[in-house]
Protein backbone atom coordinates (compact mmCIF):
# COMPACT_ATOMS: atom_id res chain seq x y z
CA UNK A 1 0.00 0.00 0.00
CA UNK A 2 1.63 3.40 -0.70
CA UNK A 3 2.64 5.83 1.58
CA UNK A 4 0.17 8.73 1.63
CA UNK A 5 2.00 12.11 1.86
CA UNK A 6 -0.32 14.79 2.02
CA UNK A 7 -3.87 14.66 2.66
CA UNK A 8 -7.07 17.03 2.68
CA UNK A 9 -10.45 16.99 4.49
CA UNK A 10 -13.05 15.43 1.94
CA UNK A 11 -14.78 18.79 2.32
CA UNK A 12 -17.85 16.91 0.30
CA UNK A 13 -18.96 14.91 2.93
CA UNK A 14 -17.25 15.85 6.08
CA UNK A 15 -18.16 18.62 8.48
CA UNK A 16 -15.85 18.84 11.55
CA UNK A 17 -15.15 21.30 14.08
CA UNK A 18 -12.05 21.34 16.32
CA UNK A 19 -12.73 22.23 20.20
CA UNK A 20 -11.61 21.59 23.68
CA UNK A 21 -8.37 19.67 22.13
CA UNK A 22 -11.32 17.50 20.33
CA UNK A 23 -12.26 16.77 17.04
CA UNK A 24 -15.33 15.81 15.74
CA UNK A 25 -15.82 14.74 12.74
CA UNK A 26 -18.98 14.03 10.59
CA UNK A 27 -19.42 12.22 7.50
CA UNK A 28 -23.02 13.33 6.44
CA UNK A 29 -23.10 10.57 3.49
CA UNK A 30 -23.28 7.86 6.00
CA UNK A 31 -24.09 9.14 8.91
CA UNK A 32 -21.30 7.95 10.89
CA UNK A 33 -19.69 9.94 13.77
CA UNK A 34 -15.96 10.38 14.88
CA UNK A 35 -13.60 11.58 17.46
CA UNK A 36 -9.89 12.10 18.24
CA UNK A 37 -8.27 13.69 21.32
CA UNK A 38 -5.63 15.63 21.87
CA UNK A 39 -2.89 14.05 19.32
CA UNK A 40 -5.06 13.42 17.14
CA UNK A 41 -7.06 16.88 17.12
CA UNK A 42 -4.08 18.27 16.88
CA UNK A 43 -3.29 16.43 13.84
CA UNK A 44 -6.54 17.23 12.17
CA UNK A 45 -5.98 20.55 12.43
CA UNK A 46 -2.58 20.46 10.96
CA UNK A 47 -4.68 18.19 8.39
CA UNK A 48 -7.50 20.79 7.70
CA UNK A 49 -4.30 23.35 6.73
CA UNK A 50 -3.54 21.50 4.29
CA UNK A 51 0.14 20.29 5.29
CA UNK A 52 1.75 17.65 4.43
CA UNK A 53 2.26 14.66 6.70
CA UNK A 54 6.22 14.88 6.72
CA UNK A 55 5.78 18.72 8.15
CA UNK A 56 3.10 16.86 10.18
CA UNK A 57 5.42 14.38 11.88
CA UNK A 58 7.78 17.46 12.71
CA UNK A 59 4.93 19.86 14.53
CA UNK A 60 4.00 16.93 16.51
CA UNK A 61 7.63 16.02 17.34
CA UNK A 62 8.38 20.09 18.18
CA UNK A 63 4.85 19.94 20.52
CA UNK A 64 4.64 16.64 22.06
CA UNK A 65 7.03 14.14 23.89
CA UNK A 66 7.72 11.79 21.26
CA UNK A 67 10.38 10.15 18.98
CA UNK A 68 10.05 10.97 15.21
CA UNK A 69 10.01 7.43 14.59
CA UNK A 70 6.59 7.12 17.11
CA UNK A 71 5.27 10.22 15.28
CA UNK A 72 5.47 9.39 12.06
CA UNK A 73 3.83 5.76 12.69
CA UNK A 74 0.93 7.45 14.35
CA UNK A 75 0.75 10.41 11.96
CA UNK A 76 0.72 7.38 8.97
CA UNK A 77 -1.60 5.60 10.20
CA UNK A 78 -4.36 8.28 11.92
CA UNK A 79 -3.74 9.37 8.29
CA UNK A 80 -4.45 6.18 6.63
CA UNK A 81 -7.66 5.65 8.92
CA UNK A 82 -8.96 8.84 8.40
CA UNK A 83 -8.51 8.14 4.38
CA UNK A 84 -10.03 5.03 4.71
CA UNK A 85 -13.08 6.29 6.39
CA UNK A 86 -13.31 8.70 3.30
CA UNK A 87 -12.36 11.68 5.96
CA UNK A 88 -9.88 12.96 3.66
CA UNK A 89 -8.43 12.59 0.41
CA UNK A 90 -5.01 12.37 -1.04
CA UNK A 91 -3.61 15.88 -2.53
CA UNK A 92 -0.90 17.10 -4.39
CA UNK A 93 2.49 17.88 -2.31
CA UNK A 94 2.59 20.80 -4.86
CA UNK A 95 -0.74 21.76 -3.37
CA UNK A 96 0.68 21.43 0.14
CA UNK A 97 1.32 24.39 2.90
CA UNK A 98 3.88 24.35 5.30
CA UNK A 99 2.82 23.62 8.83
CA UNK A 100 2.71 25.75 11.52
CA UNK A 101 5.53 26.73 13.45
CA UNK A 102 4.83 25.58 16.97
CA UNK A 103 6.30 24.13 20.45
CA UNK A 104 9.97 26.14 19.91
CA UNK A 105 10.90 26.44 23.22
CA UNK A 106 7.88 25.70 25.06
CA UNK A 107 7.70 22.50 27.59
CA UNK A 108 6.80 19.73 25.58
CA UNK A 109 3.14 18.10 26.25
CA UNK A 110 2.49 14.43 27.22
CA UNK A 111 2.20 12.31 24.54
CA UNK A 112 -0.29 9.65 23.69
CA UNK A 113 -0.98 7.52 20.48
CA UNK A 114 -3.91 9.05 18.89
CA UNK A 115 -6.82 6.93 17.80
CA UNK A 116 -9.88 7.71 16.39
CA UNK A 117 -12.95 6.63 17.66
CA UNK A 118 -15.90 5.75 15.53
CA UNK A 119 -19.66 5.25 15.91
CA UNK A 120 -21.21 3.38 12.65
CA UNK A 121 -24.52 3.11 13.57
CA UNK A 122 -26.02 6.05 14.00
CA UNK A 123 -27.73 6.04 11.12
CA UNK A 124 -29.17 2.33 12.40
CA UNK A 125 -30.27 3.70 15.87
CA UNK A 126 -32.03 6.53 14.37
CA UNK A 127 -34.10 4.18 11.41
CA UNK A 128 -35.17 1.56 13.72
CA UNK A 129 -36.08 4.04 16.66
CA UNK A 130 -38.27 6.39 15.04
CA UNK A 131 -40.10 8.92 17.23
CA UNK A 132 -42.89 7.89 19.65
CA UNK A 133 -46.14 10.54 19.09
CA UNK A 134 -46.63 13.04 21.46
CA UNK A 135 -50.06 13.88 23.50
CA UNK A 136 -49.95 17.81 23.79
CA UNK A 137 -53.31 19.16 25.46
CA UNK A 138 -55.36 16.63 23.86
CA UNK A 139 -54.37 16.58 20.57
CA UNK A 140 -51.39 14.47 19.09
CA UNK A 141 -48.76 15.52 17.37
CA UNK A 142 -46.39 14.01 14.96
CA UNK A 143 -42.48 13.63 14.86
CA UNK A 144 -42.37 16.51 12.51
CA UNK A 145 -43.96 18.67 14.93
CA UNK A 146 -47.18 19.38 13.44
CA UNK A 147 -50.17 19.10 15.80
CA UNK A 148 -53.00 17.15 14.46
CA UNK A 149 -56.54 17.31 15.40
CA UNK A 150 -57.62 15.13 18.23
CA UNK A 151 -57.71 11.79 16.32
CA UNK A 152 -57.55 9.76 19.64
CA UNK A 153 -60.93 7.76 19.82
CA UNK A 154 -63.36 7.60 23.15
CA UNK A 155 -62.14 3.81 23.16
CA UNK B 1 -29.32 8.94 45.54
CA UNK B 2 -29.52 11.79 42.53
CA UNK B 3 -30.48 9.89 39.81
CA UNK B 4 -30.00 11.16 35.98
CA UNK B 5 -32.75 9.33 34.19
CA UNK B 6 -31.28 9.27 30.35
CA UNK B 7 -33.90 8.21 27.92
CA UNK B 8 -34.62 9.04 24.12
CA UNK B 9 -37.56 10.36 24.36
CA UNK B 10 -40.16 10.98 27.39
CA UNK B 11 -43.70 11.86 28.32
CA UNK B 12 -46.00 13.37 26.66
CA UNK B 13 -43.91 10.88 24.20
CA UNK B 14 -45.99 7.42 24.53
CA UNK B 15 -44.81 4.57 24.18
CA UNK B 16 -44.22 1.46 26.17
CA UNK B 17 -40.72 2.98 27.29
CA UNK B 18 -41.76 6.47 28.22
CA UNK B 19 -44.79 5.30 30.12
CA UNK B 20 -42.62 3.33 32.10
CA UNK B 21 -39.72 5.48 32.03
CA UNK B 22 -42.36 8.16 33.28
CA UNK B 23 -43.94 5.66 36.19
CA UNK B 24 -40.00 4.61 37.12
CA UNK B 25 -39.55 8.49 37.75
CA UNK B 26 -42.52 9.31 39.72
CA UNK B 27 -41.82 6.63 41.81
CA UNK B 28 -38.09 7.19 42.75
CA UNK B 29 -39.20 10.65 43.83
CA UNK B 30 -41.81 9.27 45.87
CA UNK B 31 -39.16 6.75 47.44
CA UNK B 32 -37.32 10.78 48.03
CA UNK B 33 -34.81 10.35 45.52
CA UNK B 34 -33.13 13.04 43.59
CA UNK B 35 -34.19 12.73 39.75
CA UNK B 36 -33.45 14.36 36.56
CA UNK B 37 -33.99 13.08 33.52
CA UNK B 38 -31.98 13.92 30.17
CA UNK B 39 -34.03 13.33 27.05
CA UNK B 40 -34.73 13.81 23.36
CA UNK B 41 -37.07 17.37 21.87
CA UNK B 42 -38.86 15.21 18.93
CA UNK B 43 -41.38 18.00 18.61
CA UNK B 44 -40.80 21.94 18.78
CA UNK B 45 -43.60 23.12 21.24
CA UNK B 46 -42.27 20.98 24.11
CA UNK B 47 -39.70 23.63 26.58
CA UNK B 48 -36.59 22.81 26.89
CA UNK B 49 -36.98 22.61 30.71
CA UNK B 50 -40.09 21.17 32.54
CA UNK B 51 -41.37 19.95 35.37
CA UNK B 52 -42.85 16.22 35.97
CA UNK B 53 -43.72 14.27 39.00
CA UNK B 54 -41.29 16.35 41.13
CA UNK B 55 -38.40 16.02 38.31
CA UNK B 56 -37.07 18.26 36.16
CA UNK B 57 -37.25 17.42 32.41
CA UNK B 58 -34.33 18.56 30.49
CA UNK B 59 -34.73 18.55 26.70
CA UNK B 60 -32.23 18.61 24.29
CA UNK B 61 -32.38 18.80 20.11
CA UNK B 62 -30.58 15.40 19.62
CA UNK B 63 -32.36 14.12 16.88
CA UNK B 64 -32.00 17.40 14.39
CA UNK B 65 -28.14 17.55 15.05
CA UNK B 66 -27.51 13.93 14.64
CA UNK B 67 -30.56 13.52 11.29
CA UNK B 68 -28.33 17.16 9.51
CA UNK B 69 -24.80 15.90 10.73
CA UNK B 70 -24.87 19.51 12.07
CA UNK B 71 -21.65 19.35 14.14
CA UNK B 72 -21.80 23.04 15.66
CA UNK B 73 -25.21 21.52 16.85
CA UNK B 74 -23.22 18.77 18.44
CA UNK B 75 -21.01 20.87 20.02
CA UNK B 76 -23.40 23.04 21.56
CA UNK B 77 -25.38 19.89 22.66
CA UNK B 78 -22.73 17.98 23.94
CA UNK B 79 -21.60 21.47 25.74
CA UNK B 80 -24.76 21.88 27.51
CA UNK B 81 -24.98 18.24 28.72
CA UNK B 82 -21.76 18.19 30.11
CA UNK B 83 -22.95 21.06 32.08
CA UNK B 84 -25.73 19.83 33.26
CA UNK B 85 -24.04 16.48 34.50
CA UNK B 86 -21.43 18.89 35.95
CA UNK B 87 -24.14 20.97 37.50
CA UNK B 88 -26.82 18.06 38.73
CA UNK B 89 -23.54 15.92 39.80
CA UNK B 90 -25.28 12.26 40.06
CA UNK B 91 -24.72 9.69 42.32
CA UNK B 92 -26.04 7.35 39.18
CA UNK B 93 -26.57 7.46 35.51
CA UNK B 94 -29.73 5.25 34.13
CA UNK B 95 -29.61 5.19 30.89
CA UNK B 96 -32.70 3.69 30.28
CA UNK B 97 -32.72 1.95 26.26
CA UNK B 98 -29.93 2.19 23.84
CA UNK B 99 -31.24 4.97 21.36
CA UNK B 100 -29.17 7.69 19.05
CA UNK B 101 -28.91 10.30 21.89
CA UNK B 102 -26.98 7.93 23.71
CA UNK B 103 -23.78 9.20 21.95
CA UNK B 104 -24.36 12.05 23.77
CA UNK B 105 -23.52 10.88 26.98
CA UNK B 106 -20.76 9.04 25.66
CA UNK B 107 -19.21 11.97 24.37
CA UNK B 108 -19.60 13.50 27.58
CA UNK B 109 -18.40 10.67 29.94
CA UNK B 110 -15.10 12.91 30.96
CA UNK B 111 -17.20 15.62 32.15
CA UNK B 112 -18.54 13.83 34.66
CA UNK B 113 -17.76 10.97 36.11
CA UNK B 114 -20.27 8.76 37.92
CA UNK B 115 -21.60 4.68 37.81
CA UNK B 116 -23.25 3.80 34.68
CA UNK B 117 -26.17 1.42 34.62
CA UNK B 118 -27.67 0.37 31.12
CA UNK B 119 -31.00 -0.80 30.10
CA UNK B 120 -31.25 -2.84 27.02
CA UNK B 121 -35.35 -2.31 26.47
CA UNK B 122 -35.44 -3.77 22.71
CA UNK B 123 -33.52 -6.86 20.84
CA UNK B 124 -30.27 -6.70 18.90
CA UNK B 125 -30.81 -6.80 14.94
CA UNK B 126 -29.09 -9.39 13.50
CA UNK B 127 -27.61 -6.83 10.92
CA UNK B 128 -27.31 -3.87 13.93
CA UNK B 129 -23.75 -3.51 14.95
CA UNK B 130 -22.23 -3.71 18.48
CA UNK B 131 -19.13 -3.73 17.89
CA UNK B 132 -16.31 -1.30 19.69
CA UNK B 133 -16.87 1.10 16.72
CA UNK B 134 -20.74 1.29 17.64
CA UNK B 135 -22.69 3.37 20.01
CA UNK B 136 -24.34 0.14 20.87
CA UNK B 137 -21.43 -1.72 21.61
CA UNK B 138 -19.51 0.91 23.23
CA UNK B 139 -22.93 2.20 25.83
CA UNK B 140 -22.49 -1.59 26.89
CA UNK B 141 -19.11 -2.20 27.22
CA UNK B 142 -18.48 1.11 29.28
CA UNK B 143 -21.54 0.32 31.60
CA UNK B 144 -20.55 -0.28 35.08
CA UNK B 145 -23.85 -2.65 34.93
CA UNK B 146 -26.46 -3.74 32.11
CA UNK B 147 -29.97 -4.75 33.20
CA UNK B 148 -32.00 -6.82 30.21
CA UNK B 149 -35.70 -6.19 30.63
CA UNK B 150 -36.22 -10.37 29.65
CA UNK B 151 -33.74 -13.48 30.53
CA UNK B 152 -34.34 -14.15 26.09
CA UNK B 153 -32.80 -10.26 26.11
CA UNK B 154 -29.83 -10.75 28.45
CA UNK B 155 -28.65 -13.65 26.61
CA UNK B 156 -28.51 -12.29 23.66
CA UNK B 157 -26.38 -9.43 25.03
CA UNK B 158 -24.16 -12.41 26.09
CA UNK B 159 -23.64 -13.40 22.93
CA UNK B 160 -23.32 -10.72 20.69
CA UNK B 161 -21.24 -8.64 24.10
CA UNK B 162 -19.57 -11.56 26.05
CA UNK B 163 -17.57 -8.20 27.90
CA UNK B 164 -20.78 -7.68 29.80
CA UNK B 165 -21.10 -11.44 31.13
CA UNK B 166 -20.47 -10.54 35.20
CA UNK B 167 -21.91 -7.16 35.25
CA UNK B 168 -25.63 -7.75 33.68
CA UNK B 169 -28.86 -9.28 35.10
CA UNK B 170 -32.45 -9.08 33.84
CA UNK B 171 -34.58 -6.95 35.35
CA UNK B 172 -38.20 -7.39 33.72
CA UNK B 173 -39.86 -4.47 32.53
CA UNK B 174 -42.78 -3.56 34.79
CA UNK B 175 -46.24 -1.13 35.04
CA UNK B 176 -48.32 -0.62 37.49
CA UNK B 177 -51.12 -2.84 37.99
CA UNK B 178 -54.17 -0.66 36.57
CA UNK B 179 -56.79 0.47 39.26
CA UNK B 180 -59.55 -0.87 36.73
CA UNK B 181 -60.77 -4.16 37.12
CA UNK B 182 -60.43 -6.83 34.35
CA UNK B 183 -63.79 -7.85 32.96
CA UNK B 184 -65.33 -11.31 31.10
CA UNK B 185 -64.16 -12.01 28.07
CA UNK B 186 -66.13 -10.35 25.85
CA UNK B 187 -67.79 -13.18 22.82
CA UNK B 188 -70.64 -11.39 21.87
CA UNK B 189 -68.89 -10.41 19.50
CA UNK B 190 -65.49 -11.43 20.37
CA UNK B 191 -63.21 -9.18 19.98
CA UNK B 192 -59.48 -8.60 19.10
CA UNK B 193 -56.99 -5.87 20.01
CA UNK B 194 -53.79 -4.87 17.98
CA UNK B 195 -52.06 -2.26 20.04
CA UNK B 196 -49.22 0.26 19.23
CA UNK B 197 -46.84 1.82 16.84
CA UNK B 198 -47.98 0.41 13.08
CA UNK B 199 -44.57 -0.09 11.77
CA UNK B 200 -43.50 -3.26 10.14
CA UNK B 201 -41.64 -4.12 13.10
CA UNK B 202 -45.16 -5.08 14.99
CA UNK B 203 -46.32 -7.02 11.52
CA UNK B 204 -50.27 -6.30 12.00
CA UNK B 205 -50.24 -7.18 8.44
CA UNK B 206 -50.06 -10.61 9.08
CA UNK B 207 -52.85 -10.69 11.98
CA UNK B 208 -54.79 -9.20 9.19
CA UNK B 209 -54.28 -11.55 7.10
CA UNK B 210 -54.87 -14.67 9.18
CA UNK B 211 -58.05 -12.51 10.31
CA UNK B 212 -59.35 -13.31 6.97
CA UNK B 213 -58.62 -16.44 6.84
CA UNK B 214 -60.71 -17.21 9.49
CA UNK B 215 -64.03 -14.58 8.26
CA UNK B 216 -66.16 -16.78 6.59
CA UNK B 217 -66.20 -19.35 9.49
CA UNK B 218 -66.74 -16.75 12.57
CA UNK B 219 -68.91 -13.66 10.30
CA UNK B 220 -69.38 -11.74 14.00
CA UNK B 221 -65.85 -10.62 15.38
CA UNK B 222 -64.58 -7.41 15.15
CA UNK B 223 -61.16 -5.78 15.67
CA UNK B 224 -59.62 -2.54 16.72
CA UNK B 225 -56.59 -1.25 15.68
CA UNK B 226 -55.23 1.55 18.47
CA UNK B 227 -52.09 3.52 17.51
CA UNK B 228 -50.22 4.92 14.79
CA UNK B 229 -47.66 4.94 12.49
CA UNK B 230 -45.79 4.68 9.19
CA UNK B 231 -47.13 1.01 8.14
CA UNK B 232 -51.45 2.63 8.96
CA UNK B 233 -52.43 3.89 5.20
CA UNK B 234 -51.04 0.35 4.36
CA UNK B 235 -52.73 -1.43 6.85
CA UNK B 236 -56.12 0.35 6.21
CA UNK B 237 -55.76 -0.56 2.20
CA UNK B 238 -54.75 -4.12 3.36
CA UNK B 239 -57.97 -4.10 5.71
CA UNK B 240 -60.38 -2.53 2.68
CA UNK B 241 -58.67 -5.30 0.30
CA UNK B 242 -59.59 -8.59 2.35
CA UNK B 243 -63.35 -6.88 2.77
CA UNK B 244 -62.49 -6.45 6.63
CA UNK B 245 -63.30 -2.68 6.59
CA UNK B 246 -66.75 -3.70 8.59
CA UNK B 247 -65.02 -5.33 10.80
CA UNK B 248 -62.39 -3.25 12.16
CA UNK B 249 -61.66 0.02 13.67
CA UNK B 250 -58.60 2.31 13.46
CA UNK B 251 -58.68 4.13 16.58
CA UNK B 252 -55.74 5.95 16.39
CA UNK B 253 -53.97 6.53 19.53
CA UNK B 254 -55.07 5.95 23.25
CA UNK B 255 -54.04 8.04 25.93
CA UNK B 256 -51.99 5.67 28.38
CA UNK B 257 -54.47 6.53 31.24
CA UNK B 258 -57.52 4.81 28.75
CA UNK B 259 -55.50 1.63 28.04
CA UNK B 260 -56.53 -0.77 30.63
CA UNK B 261 -60.40 0.18 29.48
CA UNK B 262 -59.64 -0.40 25.58
CA UNK B 263 -57.83 -3.58 26.92
CA UNK B 264 -61.11 -4.91 29.05
CA UNK B 265 -63.15 -4.03 25.31
CA UNK B 266 -61.19 -7.37 23.96
CA UNK B 267 -61.15 -11.15 23.76
CA UNK B 268 -57.06 -11.25 22.98
CA UNK B 269 -54.05 -9.32 21.96
CA UNK B 270 -52.56 -10.11 18.83
CA UNK B 271 -49.10 -9.36 18.73
CA UNK B 272 -47.16 -10.88 15.28
CA UNK B 273 -44.29 -9.29 16.18
CA UNK B 274 -40.52 -9.61 14.80
CA UNK B 275 -39.01 -7.34 16.92
CA UNK B 276 -39.40 -6.84 21.14
CA UNK B 277 -37.74 -6.52 24.41
CA UNK B 278 -40.39 -7.20 26.90
CA UNK B 279 -43.62 -5.58 25.48
CA UNK B 280 -45.13 -3.67 27.95
CA UNK B 281 -48.40 -3.77 25.89
CA UNK B 282 -48.42 -7.37 26.41
CA UNK B 283 -47.50 -7.11 30.31
CA UNK B 284 -50.51 -5.18 30.61
CA UNK B 285 -53.09 -6.73 28.92
CA UNK B 286 -51.88 -10.29 30.98
CA UNK B 287 -52.47 -7.85 33.97
CA UNK B 288 -55.76 -7.36 32.65
CA UNK B 289 -56.73 -10.54 32.43
CA UNK B 290 -56.35 -11.23 28.38
CA UNK B 291 -54.74 -14.18 26.36
CA UNK B 292 -52.23 -13.05 23.92
CA UNK B 293 -51.62 -14.67 20.40
CA UNK B 294 -48.09 -13.52 19.87
CA UNK B 295 -45.39 -14.32 17.53
CA UNK B 296 -41.91 -16.35 18.74
CA UNK B 297 -39.55 -13.44 19.33
CA UNK B 298 -37.46 -12.00 22.30
CA UNK B 299 -39.93 -11.06 25.43
CA UNK B 300 -42.98 -12.81 23.89
CA UNK B 301 -41.72 -16.08 24.25
CA UNK B 302 -40.90 -15.20 28.25
CA UNK B 303 -44.23 -13.71 28.81
CA UNK B 304 -46.75 -16.62 27.19
CA UNK B 305 -46.61 -19.63 27.98
CA UNK B 306 -47.96 -21.29 24.70
CA UNK B 307 -51.65 -22.73 25.62
CA UNK B 308 -51.82 -21.66 28.84
CA UNK B 309 -51.60 -18.21 28.75
CA UNK B 310 -52.04 -17.89 25.07
CA UNK B 311 -50.56 -19.05 21.86
CA UNK B 312 -46.88 -18.75 20.73
CA UNK B 313 -46.93 -18.87 16.96
CA UNK B 314 -43.52 -18.41 14.67
CA UNK B 315 -42.46 -15.22 13.10
CA UNK B 316 -45.07 -14.35 9.98
CA UNK B 317 -46.61 -17.32 9.95
CA UNK B 318 -50.13 -16.44 8.89
CA UNK B 319 -51.88 -19.81 8.56
CA UNK B 320 -50.51 -20.41 12.13
CA UNK B 321 -51.79 -17.10 13.22
CA UNK B 322 -55.43 -18.18 11.92
CA UNK B 323 -55.75 -21.62 13.73
CA UNK B 324 -54.75 -19.81 16.86
CA UNK B 325 -57.14 -16.95 16.06
CA UNK B 326 -60.00 -20.24 15.73
CA UNK B 327 -58.95 -21.93 18.97
CA UNK B 328 -59.41 -18.63 20.41
CA UNK B 329 -62.89 -18.44 19.39
CA UNK B 330 -63.47 -21.80 19.33
CA UNK B 331 -63.51 -22.61 22.86
CA UNK B 332 -64.55 -19.74 24.99
CA UNK B 333 -64.13 -21.47 28.15
CA UNK B 334 -60.70 -22.12 27.12
CA UNK B 335 -59.84 -18.78 26.74
CA UNK B 336 -61.11 -17.31 29.26
CA UNK B 337 -59.06 -20.07 31.49
CA UNK B 338 -55.82 -18.75 29.65
CA UNK B 339 -56.89 -15.18 30.79
CA UNK B 340 -57.31 -15.99 34.05
CA UNK B 341 -53.73 -17.48 33.71
CA UNK B 342 -52.75 -14.66 31.99
CA UNK B 343 -53.44 -12.22 34.88
CA UNK B 344 -52.01 -14.32 37.40
CA UNK B 345 -48.63 -14.89 35.24
CA UNK B 346 -48.26 -11.35 35.80
CA UNK B 347 -48.99 -10.70 39.20
CA UNK B 348 -46.61 -13.57 39.86
CA UNK B 349 -43.58 -12.55 37.05
CA UNK B 350 -44.18 -8.45 36.92
CA UNK B 351 -44.62 -6.96 40.31
CA UNK B 352 -43.92 -3.09 40.37
CA UNK B 353 -42.21 -2.76 43.53
CA UNK B 354 -40.19 -5.52 43.31
CA UNK B 355 -38.76 -3.93 40.33
CA UNK B 356 -37.97 -0.84 41.55
CA UNK B 357 -36.74 -2.29 44.19
CA UNK B 358 -34.20 -4.09 41.75
CA UNK B 359 -33.42 -0.77 40.39
CA UNK B 360 -32.52 0.98 43.47
CA UNK B 361 -30.53 -2.02 44.82
CA UNK B 362 -28.65 -1.60 42.15
CA UNK B 363 -28.12 2.24 42.05
CA UNK B 364 -26.74 1.39 45.61
CA UNK B 365 -24.39 -0.88 44.67
CA UNK B 366 -23.24 0.80 42.02
CA UNK B 367 -22.46 3.80 43.87
CA UNK B 368 -20.90 2.06 46.68
CA UNK B 369 -18.63 0.15 44.41
CA UNK B 370 -17.94 3.28 42.40
CA UNK B 371 -17.27 5.76 46.45
CA UNK B 372 -14.51 2.41 47.34
CA UNK B 373 -12.88 2.07 44.23
CA UNK B 374 -12.20 6.13 44.00
CA UNK B 375 -11.49 5.99 47.78
CA UNK B 376 -8.96 3.21 47.08
CA UNK B 377 -7.23 5.21 44.33
CA UNK B 378 -6.92 8.07 45.80
CA UNK B 379 -5.16 6.04 48.61
CA UNK B 380 -3.18 4.73 46.72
Amino acid sequence: MDELQCVRPNSQDVAAKVIDDEAILINVATGAYYSMDNVGAFIWKQIDAQCPLEAIVAAVVARYDVTPEQADTDVQRVARELFEENLVVACDLADAKQAEPCGDGDAKSDYVSPTLGIYRDMATLLALDPPSPVLIDGAWSSSDGEVAADEQSSA
Amino acid sequence: MRILMWTDLYWPHIGGIEVLGRQLVAELRQRGHEVIVVTGQAVEQLPDVDELDGATIHRFNFRAAMGQGDVESFVRLRRGVAALKQQFAPDVIHLNGVGPSVLFHLATKDAYRAPVLTTMQQNIQPTEPTGPQSVMGRTLREADWVSCVSDELLEQVHERVPEVIGRSSTIYNVLQLPEVTPQPLPFDPPVFLCLGRICADKRFNVAVDALAQIAGEYPDFRVLVAGDGDQRAALEAQVARLGLSERVEFCGWVPPDDVPQLINRCTALLMPSRREGLPLVGVQAMMMGRPIIGSRTTGLTEIIVDGQTGSIVAVDDTDGFAAALRATLANPEATQRQGKAARQRALELFDWNRAVNAYCDRYRHLIEEFTHGRVAMCAS
